[in-house]
C-alpha cells in the first residue's frame, strides 16, 4: 500500500500556508482565469442529468459550485468518423476532428495559454488515468494544432517528472547548439519540403517549452515535493477495479488505479498552486475505451452501450465512479489557495470544464449533451437547459470569460453566447 | 447475473462498430519520419554501444495499424524533454574509452561521430556549431556536451531528405534502406558506398548482406508485431476470475512461441508466408502445451507437431488472445482482426445513430445474437463481412484454448461459410484463407506499408500486384524486391 502522506505532505500545508513565490509574482492580480478541461470516456445519458442523486451522487456536495449544461448539440461536420472519435476529438476544440489522429485545431487550454502567455514553466499540463486506445483523437486533450497532440500522462512518476523535473540538460550552451541546429535547418530555403520545415518549427515551439521551462523553474520559490511511488507497470489491483492482469502496454497505466488518480490529481493541484502552468487538461477514460472493472468483469463501454436495455446496470456505476475521481479533483482546487488571489482558492480563479463524447451511448447519440462547469468566472449552483444550440456556443462562452476571443470553434455552428 | 454480463461483453463491440484502425486516414507523404522509439534504442545501441533508457519518452502512436506512420510521429513537448533527458544520461554513460574511440581532437572526433549519428558527413555549420562546445573545456567534457546536443539535433531525431526532383543522395538511400531492414542506423559500409557514390550500383549485394545480418530478426520481429498487433496478447485484458491459469509468464510464452515460429519460417526455412497459415508444427512451452490439451513433454520451448486443433497462426495462442477484447471470445473482433490483417480490408465506421440491438436473451448463443446485425440493413452490409471469418474461430476461447461450449452453455457450433465454400474446421478455413489471391496481396501490402511508413496509396495497387506474381511470397525475397523497387527509393514529391 502506497502511503500517500509521505508524498506530497506539503500539499495541504501549502494550501494554508501560501506558497512562497518568487518576487514579481503578486502583482499579477488581474491574472486571467486558469482553465483545466476534464474528459471522461463513454458518455453521460440525459437521464443520469436530472438530479445530483444516483450517478452524480459524488458530485452532490459540489452542486453549490457546479453549473450544469444541458441540451447542447455535440455534432459538427464529421464525416467517416466513429461516433466516440468524433466526439472526443471535438471536446475542447469545438471544431470536427480531421481524422482519428487528427483534431480540428487548437484546444481551448492551448489558446488561452496563446492568449495570455504567463510567465509559468509549462504551458499546459495534460494528465490523465488510463486509455487503452490508440486513436489520438480518443484521448489527446490538448491540441498545439492538428498535428500537434499533446497525450496525458498517466503514471504518477512521470507526471512529477514533467512538472518538476524534465528540465535536463548539462548546459544552456546545449541547448543553444541544438535550438541553432533547428534554425539553422529551418532557414535553409529550399533544402526542405514544406512538411519538412512544418515539422521543424512544431519542434522548435517544443524546444522553446523546454527553455522556458529551464529558466522558469530555476525562479520558482516553491517547493519540489517528493517524488510519488512509481506505480507504472505491475499486475493491478484495486479496491474498486478488482485485481485483473495487467500488462506491459500498461507501462504508463498506473496499475493501482484509484491510488494513482490522488497521486496524479494532487501533483496537477500542487502545479496550479506554485503557479508552475496554468492551463491543462485531464483525460480521465478515453472515448469508447474499453477498460475491465477487474473481476467483475464489466467493461464501461459495453455496458453504455447497453445501459437502456439493462437499467440500473453497473453504467450507472461507472459513472458514480467517474464523479468520485472528478469530485475529488475539485475538491483539491477548492481547498488550495490561490497563490495569484490571496484569500480566494485555486476553484475560484480556475475555470474546470467537465464532459465527455457521447450523451447517450446507446444510440450514440451527440445531441442533448450535458457538461459540467465548475469554479473559475461562472455563475454557479445553476442549470442551464441549451435547447438543441451547438457546443460551439458552450466553449466560445468559455472563451470569452478567459479572454481568448468571443468565437472559439468552428463559426458555423456558432449562434451566440451562453449567460455562463 | 453472470449471463447478462457476458451479453453486455459479446455484443460488446456493439453493432457495426469497428476498431477505429480500419477507417482510411488522409495519404500524406513521408517528406520526414522522425526515428520510432525502436529506432532510436537500435541506433544508439549499434553506433554508441550502449542501450539507453527510453522510459522517458512517450510511446509511438500505432496509425493505421503501424507505429511507424510517419504522418503521426509529431514532436511533443514531452517528448523533447524526454529526448534532452535520453541524451544527457547517455552522454554521461558512455565510457571514456567509447568516448574516444570516434577520435582523439574534436574536428577528427566530430567527423566520425557525426557521420554515424547522422548518417551523412556533418556540414562545416554543423561542425562549426559543435565545436564550440569544445572550446574552453577538456576534451571528454566538450565530447559529451557534443555528443548531448547531437542526440537531440533535427539530423539525428528525424530522416530529413531534401524534397528534389530526380534521385534521392545515396546517404539518404542508405539510410531509407537501414532504417528498413535493421530498424537502425546504416553501418560503416553502408556509409562508406554512399560516401563512393556506389551504393546504388551496389544495391542487390548491400541489401542481401543487410538480410543476412541479425538486425534483420530484429526488423522480422517489429513488422510482425505490428502487423498481427503481438504484444496485445500480454496486454490484452482477462479476468483472473474465468482464466486463473493466464499468468503473465504464459502471455509470455505464447509471444514467445509465435515469433519461434516466424522467424523459423522466415530464416531458417525461407517458406511461403501462407503457409504460416497451415503448418502443423508449433512451439510451446509445458504451460502453453497444457492450454492446447496436450501432455507437455517438458517445460521448456519446444516443438510440437501435430496437436488436436492446433495449426497455423490462427490455432496459436498469442493471435487467438490479441484478436479479441474482453472474457468472451468475440466473433466481431476476431472477424475484423481477420479482415485488416489477413485480407487488408478497411471497413467504414458504423453508421450515425447505429447502437445496440434489442435486448438479448440470457443464455442465447453468440450467433443467435449476432444473427439481428445481419438482418439489419445498416448493419448488414459491414456483418456480412466480419462475421463468417470471426465464426471460424469460435472453438477458440480469449486465450486460445479449445473449447467445446460457450459461456452460457451452448454448444459452439464449428464450421461456416466463407466466399460461398463450406469449411468444417478452424483448420480447414484456414488452409482456405491461405490459398486465397486477396490474403497473398495482402501479405504484400502490410511489408510494403511497413517499408514506406504509410499506408499503400490506391494507385499503388499494381505495385503490390508486381511484388506478389503468381507464385508464393517468401518474406526475404519480399522484403529484397521492396528494397530494390522503384516505389521504395523514389524521390520524395514535392507537396
Amino acid at each position: 500500500m502506497i502511503d500517500r502522506r509521505r508524498f506530497l505532505v506539503g500539499a495541504g500545508s501549502v494550501a494554508i500556508g501560501l506558497p512562497a513565490l518568487w518576487p514579481g509574482r503578486a502583482q499579477a492580480k488581474a491574472a486571467a482565469p486558469r482553465l483545466v478541461t476534464l474528459f471522461f470516456g463513454n458518455g453521460l445519458p440525459p437521464a443520469f442529468v436530472t438530479s445530483y442523486e444516483g450517478p452524480l451522487s459524488p458530485m452532490a456536495h459540489l452542486q453549490d459550485r457546479l453549473t450544469l449544461v444541458r441540451g447542447l448539440d455535440g455534432r459538427l461536420n464529421e464525416t467517416q468518423l466513429d461516433a466516440h472519435v468524433a466526439g472526443s476529438g471535438s471536446f475542447g476544440v469545438g471544431r470536427a476532428a480531421l481524422s482519428p489522429d487528427r483534431s480540428g485545431g487548437v484546444s481551448l487550454d492551448r489558446a488561452a495559454f496563446e492568449a495570455h502567455r504567463p510567465p509559468t514553466p509549462l504551458s499546459t499540463l495534460e494528465m490523465g488515468l488510463f486509455n487503452r486506445r490508440h486513436d489520438q483523437c480518443r484521448v489527446v486533450k490538448t491540441w498545439a494544432g492538428p498535428d500537434r497532440p499533446n497525450p496525458p500522462i498517466q503514471a504518477p512518476y512521470a507526471l512529477f517528472r514533467r512538472i518538476f523535473g524534465g528540465a535536463e540538460i548539462s548546459e544552456r550552451s546545449v541547448l543553444d547548439t541544438v535550438m541553432g541546429q533547428y534554425t539553422q535547418l529551418r532557414s535553409k530555403a529550399g533544402a526542405l519540403g514544406a512538411q519538412s520545415r512544418a515539422l521543424l518549427d512544431a519542434h522548435l515551439d517544443t524546444l522553446r517549452d523546454l527553455e522556458r521551462k529551464i529558466s522558469l523553474q530555476a525562479q520558482a520559490g516553491c517547493e519540489r515535493p517528493a517524488a510519488p511511488p512509481d506505480l507504472r507497470p505491475q499486475v493491478g489491483c484495486s479496491s474498486q477495479m478488482g485485481c485483473g492482469h495487467w500488462g506491459i502496454e500498461a507501462q504508463e497505466t498506473p496499475s493501482n488505479w484509484d491510488e494513482a488518480w490522488l497521486l496524479n490529481v494532487d501533483l496537477f493541484v500542487h502545479a496550479l498552486s506554485c503557479d508552475m502552468v496554468r492551463y491543462g487538461s485531464v483525460t480521465l477514460t478515453g472515448g469508447g475505451d474499453r477498460y475491465d472493472l477487474g473481476a467483475r468483469a464489466l467493461n464501461p463501454h459495453e455496458l453504455a452501450h447497453e445501459w437502456r436495455a439493462h437499467q440500473g446496470n453497473e453504467f450507472e456505476d461507472c459513472v458514480r465512479w467517474i464523479m468520485e475521481k472528478v469530485a475529488y479533483f475539485l475538491d483539491r482546487l477548492a481547498q488550495t489557495a490561490d497563490p495569484l488571489h490571496e484569500g480566494q482558492t485555486l476553484l475560484d480563479n480556475t475555470l474546470v470544464l467537465i464532459g465527455t463524447e457521447l450523451s447517450d451511448p446507446a444510440p450514440h447519440s451527440r445531441q442533448d449533451m450535458s457538461f459540467l462547469l465548475a469554479g473559475g468566472p461562472v455563475r454557479p449552483g445553476r442549470v442551464i437547459d441549451a435547447g438543441g444550440r451547438s457546443v460551439v456556443d458552450l466553449y466560445s462562452s468559455c472563451a470569452a470569460l478567459l479572454g481568448v476571443g468571443e468565437v472559439f470553434g468552428d463559426p458555423e455552428f456558432f449562434s451566440g453566447h451562453l449567460d455562463l | 447475473m453472470r449471463a447478462a454480463r457476458f451479453v453486455v461483453v459479446l455484443l460488446g463491440a456493439s453493432a457495426c462498430s469497428a476498431p477505429a484502425e480500419q477507417v482510411p486516414r488522409e495519404q500524406p507523404l513521408p517528406g520526414v519520419r522522425r526515428l520510432t522509439s525502436l529506432e532510436l534504442s537500435n541506433t544508439i545501441e549499434d553506433v554508441l554501444g550502449v542501450l539507453p533508457d527510453l522510459s522517458a519518452l512517450p510511446p509511438d502512436p500505432k496509425v493505421d495499424g503501424f507505429s511507424n506512420t510517419a504522418s503521426a510521429l509529431v514532436p511533443t513537448a514531452r517528448r523533447t524533454e524526454g529526448y534532452a533527458q535520453v541524451a544527457l544520461a547517455v552522454a554521461r554513460a558512455l565510457p571514456s574509452a567509447r568516448l574516444r574511440a570516434f577520435g582523439a581532437t574534436p574536428q577528427a572526433w566530430l567527423e566520425a561521430i557525426g557521420l554515424r549519428l547522422f548518417r551523412r558527413p556533418l556540414t562545416a555549420n554543423e561542425a562549426s556549431a559543435f565545436r564550440g562546445l569544445f572550446e574552453g573545456v577538456e576534451f571528454d567534457r566538450g565530447a559529451r556536451r557534443s555528443l548531448e546536443a547531437m542526440l537531440q539535433s533535427p539530423r539525428f531525431l528525424y530522416r530529413l531528405e531534401p524534397e528534389a526532383p530526380g534521385r534521392i543522395d545515396e546517404f539518404s538511400l542508405a539510410t531509407r534502406l537501414s532504417y528498413f531492414l535493421w530498424q537502425s542506423a546504416p553501418d560503416e559500409a553502408l556509409l562508406q558506398d554512399a560516401a563512393n557514390g556506389q551504393l546504388r550500383r551496389r544495391l542487390p549485394a548491400q541489401v542481401d548482406r543487410m538480410l543476412a545480418a541479425p538486425r534483420a530478426r530484429t526488423m522480422v520481429r517489429a513488422l510482425f508485431d505490428e502487423w498481427f498487433s503481438l504484444p496485445a496478447a500480454r496486454t490484452h485484458l482477462r479476468s483472473s476470475i474465468y482464466y486463473p491459469e493466464l499468468s503473465p509468464q504464459l502471455r509470455q510464452d505464447m509471444y514467445s512461441a509465435v515469433h519461434a515460429r516466424l522467424q523459423r519460417l522466415v530464416f531458417e526455412e525461407d517458406r511461403p508466408l501462407t503457409s504460416a497459415l497451415t503448418d502443423q508444427r508449433i512451439f510451446a512451452t509445458g504451460a502453453l502445451a497444457r492450454l492446447y490439451g496436450a501432455e507437455p513433454s517438458g517445460e521448456s520451448m519446444r516443438e510440437y507437431s501435430g496437436l488436436p486443433h492446433r495449426a497455423g497462426l490462427l490455432s496459436e495462442a498469442a493471435v487467438l488472445t490479441a484478436s479479441t477484447h474482453g472474457n468472451e471470445a468475440s466473433i466481431i473482433d476476431r472477424g475484423v482482426y481477420i479482415l485488416e490483417r489477413f485480407l487488408c480490408e478497411r471497413l467504414p465506421p458504423p453508421p450515425p445513430s447505429v447502437g445496440t440491438l434489442a435486448p438479448p436473451m440470457n443464455g442465447a448463443s453468440q450467433r443467435e445474437r449476432l444473427a439481428a446485425h445481419r438482418n439489419n440493413d445498416a448493419c448488414k452490409a459491414c456483418h456480412e463481412r466480419i462475421d463468417p471469418l470471426g465464426f471460424a474461430l469460435e472453438p477458440f476461447d480469449a486465450i486460445g484454448a479449445h473449447r467445446l461450449v460457450d459461456r452460457e452453455g451452448n454448444a459452439i457450433e464449428v464450421g461456416g461459410r466463407w466466399r460461398g465454400q463450406r469449411f468444417e474446421s478452424p483448420h480447414d478455413f484456414a488452409e482456405q484463407l491461405s490459398q486465397a489471391r486477396a490474403v497473398r496481396l495482402c501479405m504484400v501490402e502490410k511489408p510494403l506499408q511497413f517499408a514506406l511508413g504509410r499506408p499503400v496509396r490506391v494507385e499503388e495497387q499494381e505495385v503490390i500486384e508486381a511484388l506478389a506474381g503468381e507464385g508464393d511470397v517468401r518474406l526475404l525475397g519480399l522484403l529484397r524486391s521492396i528494397a530494390l523497387h522503384p516505389v521504395f527509393v523514389a524521390p520524395l514529391e514535392a507537396p
